[in-house]
Formats: structure tokens, sequence, C-alpha cells
């Protein structure tokens, strides 16, 4: 569905990444694992076009997305959830879900507000609170649910756990996995297993600006020492 | 002798406490590495430290004076020097302008509007240069410097108010392997040479194990664990909030 | 009593059609964070086109539907723009996209005056509100009453716009975050051209209300431009009710002013702009700029010079002023004299805009200042022209300090309309203040002293003192000092790091710069003869920013290229034709348009192998 192979991306001459592969197929949740500073954001980035990738291949679909502008890469269906979670401060709740909401597609679950309220509860009550007004957590499940308002057939998660309480994580856990169901594909960058552990079919692990690791999730849960090197020491 | 003592340091963004109460000393001529995850509140408590912020709450001693809220150029006179995430230097100036600068303004001769700087410092700044190996790159433009030698000079910039802590904010990162080892055994010869106390973020686990004498971990905003590397690195707790071990469990 | 309500009235309804200008210039820096010089213009043609229409369809409902097409014609115009030129702009330095909507303005102007010539056009009274209603003993205008009302209603039909559409909410949302809109499927070129649209119409709605009021003049642009500054630095950058209570405010303070202060009614202005600005450094209801929104500030320099070319050049253009005199007459000694006057002028810009970093889009002030010191001095108090030359520096220095300690706090757009309102304000005192500066008329008989009053004495004397600035400006550039302002430039982060205490660094950079303009502005006085207000308005500092753009911005031979191109081509296309304006204008697009990172960045694109 989605296949990146050997991709170059630089802040100014800084690079970050250095020839980045992935491959995810239809209805996966993919983790991208690896430390902080790794890469795996600005992966997600140069996959949605918001740090451009100077090169290498990026696939979506049989498209290539490389070069493309950032809104056209949103329209082929490819949510985002950035690290930040970027809330709109200025809009409310609804404002910001209005904002995410775009056309059906035959191919996707299709979303609406109701739906996406029904998936987080705890938004029900806060959708004409401003943006700048939430916690951390309220933050984290809107930023989910204005991305899903777009009908994505893939959705990248950066760090969603970042931050959140462990009883927020599982509960985050159980959303993605409720949206693996309903045919949704998901990349999850995480630095930890907290999350990922839960819910990833297959995992990458990235260092330094490149992928070093590539495996089932069962099999990198089995691996302590790949574990311990990637992640920790 | 305790150098840096900071106490129940606070700083909220927008009602979320990035640092919710942090207490760490620092010694003269102490290595400490300050590592924890995404968002621990690494960067903002040296944001606090160097002036580039002002705390919510919490006192910082630095030497016998208290530096909370002070400007940051005030604070570099009282012997903080630092380099930021980003490598920072003055883009347009050469190596050895960009080090001039940083003495001249360490003598506080930089209001005088007459004198050419073409001769000024020069000794003093090539010294520097040498101290971090760059001898053959003075003439160039900063612009135009590879990201290791700019990450070099940005460390000899602040080695320039001969500071007695030095602040690294991520001194290794978007170096490749080879150019972190010139880098770090070049802030252990800076350590012996002028026993200046470092202050380090990094995420590197090599860098931190290999060059820390003492590992502070942050999480959420407040200190999770301090200690020697050895026992930091077995800590259950660090564990977890790297490889998340209690989600696992719970799964 | 009553004649305090009804003086308040009139401030209101004068409030109607800058509130109109000013938010449309707002939102559409909001979004586009670019500053649209040729807003004003748009408001121009509003009134002109409603001016046209109105003949064409009749005085009686036509007035009404002339408000309307002209505002949507005016409306596509400015879409049209932002699709050929601004688009094209987005990522340029804040600079380019400066002179680039100003290169409009020029153009624009000159089209106008092709097309509708030089007199003022009187528009005609509202149909249907050509009265006036008696209040408190006193009457009022209806169209007075109908514009109360319509301030308002604009404002609360924006604030429905932006808060119950889902284009007003896209727009609030590409304000706070272009980047996350764009991720979430939101395509920022229609939206940037919707926004262009209703900004542009907006004003030209402000424009064509102002038809049974006030004349239309070819002169509304650059007079509601700086208006507009004022009222959206006051109000804050991109806040629409701020927008609305500064013109209000603005509008009161010249409605009361008038009756308390008569001469200086803008000195109020100042004296408000300056304590919200003390108070509030983004204006009433503004936001400190993020540094999310700021684009990466390259240093332009469109036709820098080569170091080796420079020394050459030095000596060839010393070479030339020398032996200028052999070859010119006395209208080309005094043409040559005024290259020189303008090439301090230019490099005193470029010591702050190039060594400093602060782009000054009021660097007219200082000219004026220098010009009208000096001038008072001879004039008034019969001193002789060494003693002008002294003062010209000092006065100029003063204002620079004056106006300085506020620009220095704010940083690329903000600094530049703030400079351009400060100069906009000295403007309007040396224009109103009739008893000491003669106003329009200005000061006459401003000679100098008996030995230079040959073109000859006074070209080797300007030349003399040009020289002698532009080696010390030189000098400082290459002075510890000025190597504490170019750290506080290439990064203040890094400055105050490493102990230079940037805003004071600043402070006096921008004072310095300022007396050397001064210095330029009492040579001009003493060459022409007499000084107006001209000498400080706004189309003076473009021509200054136009200079440094031409000779690049980090040589010293750079301002004198620039000043020689820039006043020669004046006089010849002025000789030639009068478009001279449009011309120009076109010059100035094509030249941001050619190179929109400036020549270096693109080499230096080029040179990296296309990687940004």
């Amino acid at each position: 569905m989605l296949k990146l192979t050997g991709v170059d991306t630089f802040y100014g001459r800084a690079q970050a990444l250095f020839g980045a592969r992935l491959d995810v197929r239809r209805g996966e949740v993919v983790a991208l694992l690896g430390r902080n500073g790794a890469g795996k954001s600005t992966l997600l980035k140069s996959i949605m076009g918001l740090v451009p990738a100077s090169a290498g291949t990026i696939v979506f679909e049989d498209r290539e997305l490389r070069g493309m502008e950032t809104h056209r890469i949103a329209r082929f269906g490819i949510g985002y959830v950035p690290e930040e979670r970027r809330i709109f401060t200025d809009l409310s709740v609804a404002e910001n879900l209005e904002v995410g909401r775009a056309p059906s597609r035959p191919d996707a679950p299709e979303w609406t507000v109701e739906r996406v309220i029904e998936l987080f509860p705890n938004l029900a009550p806060l959708m004409q609170r401003s943006g700048g007004h939430l916690s951390g957590g309220e933050q984290q499940m809107l930023a989910v649910a204005r991305s899903l308002m777009g009908n994505p057939k893939m959705i990248l998660l950066d760090e969603p756990s970042e931050g959140l309480a462990p009883r927020v994580v599982e509960a985050m856990g159980a959303m993605i996995v409720r949206l693996k169901s309903e045919g949704l594909t998901a990349i999850l960058a995480e630095q930890s297993l907290r999350l990922a552990g839960l819910v990833a079919d297959r995992a990458y692990v990235m260092e330094s600006g490149t992928v070093v690791w590539d495996g089932t999730g069962r099999d990198f849960l089995a691996d302590h020492e790949a574990q311990k090197r990637y992640l920790m020491a | 002798m305790t150098l840096l003592a900071v106490r129940g340091l606070v700083k909220y963004f927008g009602g979320v406490a990035a640092v919710a109460g942090v207490d760490f000393d620092v010694a003269a001529g102490e290595v400490v590495a300050l590592i924890g995850p995404n968002g621990a509140g690494k960067t903002t408590c040296f944001n606090m430290v160097g002036g580039q912020l002002v705390p919510d709450a919490g006192t910082i001693h630095f030497d016998g004076h208290e530096i909370a809220g002070r400007q940051a150029r005030a604070i570099w006179r009282l012997g903080i020097g630092r380099t930021f995430q980003i490598a920072t230097t003055f883009a347009s100036m050469t190596v050895l302008e960009n080090l001039q600068i940083a003495l001249l303004s360490h003598r506080r001769r930089l209001a005088d509007p007459v004198s050419s700087i073409k001769s000024l410092e020069i000794a003093a700044a090539r010294d520097l240069l040498a101290q971090v190996g760059m001898t053959d790159r003075a003439e160039r433009q900063a612009a135009e410097l590879a990201y290791g030698e700019l990450k070099r000079l940005e460390l000899a910039v602040a080695l320039a108010g001969e500071p007695r802590l030095l602040l690294l904010d991520e001194p290794t990162a978007g170096l490749g392997k080879s150019e972190r080892g010139v880098l770090m055994s070049l802030i252990d010869r800076v350590v012996q040479t002028r026993r200046v106390a470092v202050l380090f973020i990094e995420h590197d686990m090599d860098v931190v194990f290999g060059h820390a004498g003492r590992v502070i971990v942050l999480d959420r905003g407040r200190v999770l664990i301090e200690g020697a590397p050895d026992v930091v690195r077995n800590d259950e707790r660090v564990k977890d909030i790297y490889l998340g071990r209690g989600a696992v469990v719970a799964c | 009593m009553g004649f305090y309500v009804v003086q308040f009235l009139t401030g209101l309804a004068g409030a109607a059609s800058l509130f109109l200008v000013a938010c449309g210039l707002s939102l559409v820096f909001g979004v586009t964070r670019v500053v649209n010089f040729a807003h004003g213009s748009f408001y121009m043609l509003g009134a002109f086109v409603a001016y046209s229409l109105t003949k064409w369809w009749g005085a009686g409902l036509g007035f009404w539907a002339a408000l309307v097409a002209s505002s949507v014609i005016v409306g596509a115009l400015g879409a049209a723009i932002e699709v050929l030129l601004l688009r094209r702009l987005y990522r340029s330095p804040e600079l380019y996209q400066l002179v680039a909507t100003f290169g409009v303005l020029l153009v624009v102007q000159d089209a106008a005056l092709a097309l509708w010539g030089p007199d003022n056009l009187l528009g005609p009274r509202a149909p249907g509100l050509s009265g006036s209603v008696a209040l408190f003993g006193q009457r009022v205008p209806q169209y007075d009453l109908f514009l109360i009302v319509l301030g308002p209603t604009v404002l609360l039909l924006l604030t429905l716009l932006l808060t119950r559409t889902r284009w007003g909410r896209l727009v609030r949302a590409a304000t706070e975050d272009r980047d996350m809109a764009a991720a979430l499927g939101v395509n920022q070129r229609h939206l940037f051209t919707g926004v262009f649209f209703l900004g542009s119409l907006l004003a030209a709605l402000g424009g064509a209300l102002q038809l049974p009021r006030a004349p239309a003049t070819l002169f509304m642009d650059l007079n509601i431009i700086a208006e507009a500054f004022v009222v959206v630095v006051v109000g804050g950058m991109g806040s629409i009710f701020g927008a609305f209570l500064a013109a209000v405010l603005i509008a009161e303070l010249h409605a009361f002013g008038i009756l308390i202060f008569p001469q200086v009614t803008i000195v109020l202005v100042f004296v408000v702009m300056a304590v919200v600005l003390v108070v509030r450094p983004w204006g009433l209801l503004g936001r400190p700029e993020d540094a999310r929104h700021r684009t990466p500030t390259e240093i332009a320099t469109p036709l820098g010079v080569p170091r080796c070319l420079v020394v050459i050049g030095l000596i060839a253009v010393a070479a030339v002023l020398m032996a200028w005199p052999a070859m010119a007459g006395d209208y080309g000694l005094k043409l040559a004299t005024e290259v020189l006057v303008f090439a301090l002028f230019a490099a005193s810009l470029n010591f702050i805009l190039g060594v400093g970093g602060m782009i000054s889009f009021g660097h007219a002030a200082y000219l004026g200042l220098g010009a009208y010191g000096a001038a008072l001095l001879v004039s008034r108090l019969g001193w002789p022209m060494e003693a002008g030359l002294v003062v010209a520096p000092l006065a100029a220095g003063f204002g620079a300090l004056l106006f300085g300690w506020f620009c220095v706090r704010l940083s690329g757009v903000y600094l530049a309309m703030l400079s351009l309102a400060f100069a906009q304000i000295a403007w309007s005192v040396a224009f109103q203040w009739y008893d000491v500066t003669g106003g329009d008329n200005g000061i006459q008989g401003v000679w100098p002293s008996a030995w230079a009053t040959s073109p000859l004495v006074y070209y080797y004397l300007a030349l003399a003192v040009v020289a002698a600035a532009l080696f010390g400006l030189h000098r400082v550039a290459s002075s510890p000092f000025g190597y504490a302002l170019r750290a506080a430039r290439d990064s203040s982060l890094l400055s105050e790091a490493i102990g230079i205490d940037v805003k004071q660094v600043r402070w006096f950079g921008f004072a310095l710069a300022g007396a050397a303009a001064g210095m330029a502005g009492g040579l001009y006085a003493f060459l022409k003869g007499n000084v107006s207000p001209t000498v400080m308005a706004i189309p003076v500092s473009i021509d200054g920013l136009v200079m440094v753009l031409l000779g690049g911005v980090q040589t010293v031979v750079g301002p004198l290229l620039g000043a020689a191109t820039l006043v020669g081509l004046k006089t010849e296309i002025a000789s030639a034709t009068n478009v001279w304006r449009g011309v120009l204008g076109a010059l100035i697009i094509g030249l941001a348009l050619l190179f929109p990172r400036g020549i270096v960045g693109h080499l230096g694109r080029w040179h990296r192998g296309g990687r940004p």
C-alpha cells in the first residue's frame, strides 16, 4: 500500500534520513520504533510532504508522493497526527473536526462527527471548548479524531502515547485495534513498547535516520537484546 | 563543591507543566548527562538555566548567584556557556570572526565603533580554534561549514567566555558515528584541561554511558532517578519508560 | 454637550472606511503572511471604479449598485494579482514581498492617472441619504449615520463568516498553522486567493464608501495604507476586532484632536500608538509573532558585486566623481550632487538593513528630519549653512533614537510597518504644523553659505561630506560594534547567549543610520534651496530600498550605483514619458519575480544541486 525506498531528508544542511525504507500492507498496524532523534518523525513528515525528501521514492497505491504538495497527499487518503498534536487553539473542538472533514471515499471507512464522538466519548462535552483549553490527553484524542474526519485509508500516528497516563494509553490501544478492525491501515511511531507492544503487527526500528531492524511485532517483543540495543542503551 | 543547584523548577506552557518541580545539582568539573524521553522537559530545563526562558517557580543557584529569571547575557557573564539543539553560529561571518566577537563580548569591548575588528583578539581566537581542531578553517564562512565543524565552532564560541559550566543541548545530534567520536573526545579534553563542568542532553546512550560521570533521568517534567551510569542503566523504572514494560505486562 | 456627541459620531463614521481597509489588510496578512502595500491601491480603485460606474448607470440607485459592483471588480483584480504575482513570492524574503507589492502600487497609480486623469473626482451624494438629521441641536449627515451602522455590521458579518462557515474555519485554521491545515487536505492556494479576493473587496468597498464624503484622488492609496498600518499595528496583526477597536480609536482621536490641538492631531496618534506598543508590543488584541510563521530570512543581494570588483569599482567611481565636473554643466553637477546625497541615504538604509537585518520602510523620515532641522535653523533662526549641516544629523539621530526605541522591539514585517507608520507621522507633522514647517509649501530660501553657492563648490562639498560619511559607516560596520550588530542579525538567540544586549545594539545602530540619513537630508536641503514634506513621504523611503536592492545589500559601492541608477532612470524616464512610476513599478516587480529569493539564494540553490 505504501512503500518507501532510499529516502534521504535534510533539515537545512543537517541530514536526518539516510536511505530510509518502509513497506506497509493494507490493513496492517506497523510500529516505527526508535529513540528520540532516530528519524521517526522526519520519516512521517517526509511521507506527508511537510519536510520534502530529497532522494528516494515514496509510493502510495501506485502514486509517487515525493515532490507532491501536502494537501494533495492528504487527499489521497493519508491522515496525519503530529507529535505536537497541533490542535488549532483558536478553534473550538467542533471546528477542529470541521477543518479535518473531507468527502467520503469508497475504499475507506466513513466518519461523521457522531461516529468520532462515539469513538472518543470524552470529547462529547467539550465540543464548544476552544482547542487551547484541552488537557494533553484530550488534545491527543482530538488530533486523532480530526484526522479521522478526512476518511483516511491510512493514518500516521506520531507518538500518540507521549505524555499520557497508562490508562489513557490502554484506551488508545483499544482505539487503534478498533480502527484496524474497520479496515484502516496505520503507522505508529513510538519510542517505547507501551502502546506499540499492544497493537503492532509488524515493526521497523530506526536508528540515526535509517531502518536497522524489521520483522513481526511478536519477534521484536521476544528479542530482548534488540529492544535493549535500539530502544534503551 | 556544588556549582549549580536547581530547586523546585517549574515551567508551564499553555496550562501544561513541561517542567513540574525539578531538583538537581552539578558540582564543579563534573560531567552530567540529562536524559529522558521526548517531552520530558530536558530542553525546557536547559533554557531556564541558560536564561532563554523565565521559570514559573523555583530557584537556580550558580556559584553564589541566584540566576532564575535573569537575562541570558547576564548568565553568560557569570560563567555559563551553552550550545543549541540545532547548531547556531553567526552564519555570515568567518569562523575566526565568530570567535572574535565572542571574545570581544567577553572582554566587554563590543561598544567600540571605531577600531577595525581585523586585528582584535586574533591570537586568542586562533588559540580557541586550535583547541577544537579547526585551524585550517579560520577564513571559511560559517555558512559553508559541514555540520560537524559547525558543532565544533559552536563549542569554541561557548568556550570564549571562559565558562565554568557548559550546557550542551544534544551535542551529537545530526552527526555520523565518527563525527560523534571526534566531538565527544574534544569535550572530554576540554573538561580535563579547563576544569569546566558539563551538563548535556543526549539521546545516544553510547555517548551518555561513555562520557557522563552521573546521569539524571527526566520523565514528564520530573526527575525520575539520578545516579551513576551503571545504577541508572539497570534501574527498572528507566527500563519502563524506555521499553514500556508496564504496558506489555498489562497486555 | 451636543457638539461633542456629534463630533463623536463623525469620528465613528470616519472609522468605517478605515476599519474596512485595515481588516482586509489584517486578514490577508494573517493567512498569507504578506503585508500588501497595494492594499491602498485597491481602496483607491474602489473609489475610482465606483465613480465611473455611477456616472454610467446614473446617480439614482446607480450609486448603490456601483458600490457593490466596484467592490467585486476590484476584489477580482486583487485575486488576479495574487495568482499572477504574490503566489510566486510566498517563500521569498519579506523585503521582496513588500517591495513587489509596492511596485504594484506604482503601476496602479499610473494606470489610474491614465484612465481617470489627474483631477480630483467629486462623487455623488448617496441617493436616499443625502439629507441630515437633527441631533442635540446639531445636524448630522444621514450618510454618516449609515456609515456608523455599516462598520459594526461588516464586523458582525465578517465574524459570522469566519466562525460559522466552513471557509471561515479553514481560514482561521490556516492563519494559525498553515502546514497542519495542509496536512488535513486544505488547499492553501484556493484559500489564499479567496482571502485576497475578500481583502481587496473590503478595501474597495471602503474606498467607494468615501466617495460621497470626500473627492477621490490619486493620493488616496498612500494616505490610507499608512493609516491602515497604524490601525493594524495598534489593533494587533490578524485580529479583526482589534482592527475595529483601533480604527474607532484613531478616528476619534482625529475627530477630537482637531478641537484641542488642531495643528498636530497626528502627534496624538503617535502618543497613543507609542503607549499601546509599550504596554502591548503586539497591539491591543495581537499575539506575539509565532516563530513557526517566520520565513527563513535570507540576506538578499539581487545584484550583489563580487569582492574583487568592489575595489575596482571604488577606484572607477572615485575617478568618475572627481572628473565629473569637467564633463558636466550646472545641471549635470546638480544631478550628480543629488546622486551623492541619495547614495548616502541608501548607504545609511543599507547599514540597518544589510548589517542590522532590520527592514525599515520609513527611512525617509530621517532624511526629512535632517532636511527640516537644517532648514529651520537657517531660515527661522538665521544660522549659517555650516551649523545647519551639523544640526541635520543630530536632529535625525535624535528622531531615530525616539522612533527606534519602539522599532527595535519588533522584527520583520512588524518592524517594517511600524517604521513606516512613524515616517508617516513625521510627514504629517511637517504637513500639518503650518506655523513652523510651512505645511505643504515647505520652507523656502534654504541656501548654502556664500562660499558654497556655486554648483561646483557645492558638488565638492557634498562629495567630501558623503565620502567621509560613507567611510564612517564602513568603518563602523567593520568595528566591534558593527559586528555585534551583524551578530544580532545572524542570530539574536546566540547573541544574547554570548552577552550581547541585542535590543540596545540594534537601537544604537538604528540611531546611527538615522543620523547618517539626516546628514544626507541636510545636504539635500541646501542643494534644492527648499524643503517640503515630500522629502519624507513613503515613495522616498521606497526609493531608498530600491536603490539598496539594485546595488546589492552588502557592498559599499552598491548604494552609489543604486542611487545613480535610480536617479538616472527617474530623470530619463520622466523626461521621455510621463508614466515613470509605472515603469519603475514594473521594474521593481520584474526584479522581485526574476530573483524571488535574491540572486545569491538562487546561485546557492543551484550550487547545492537543486536541494532547497
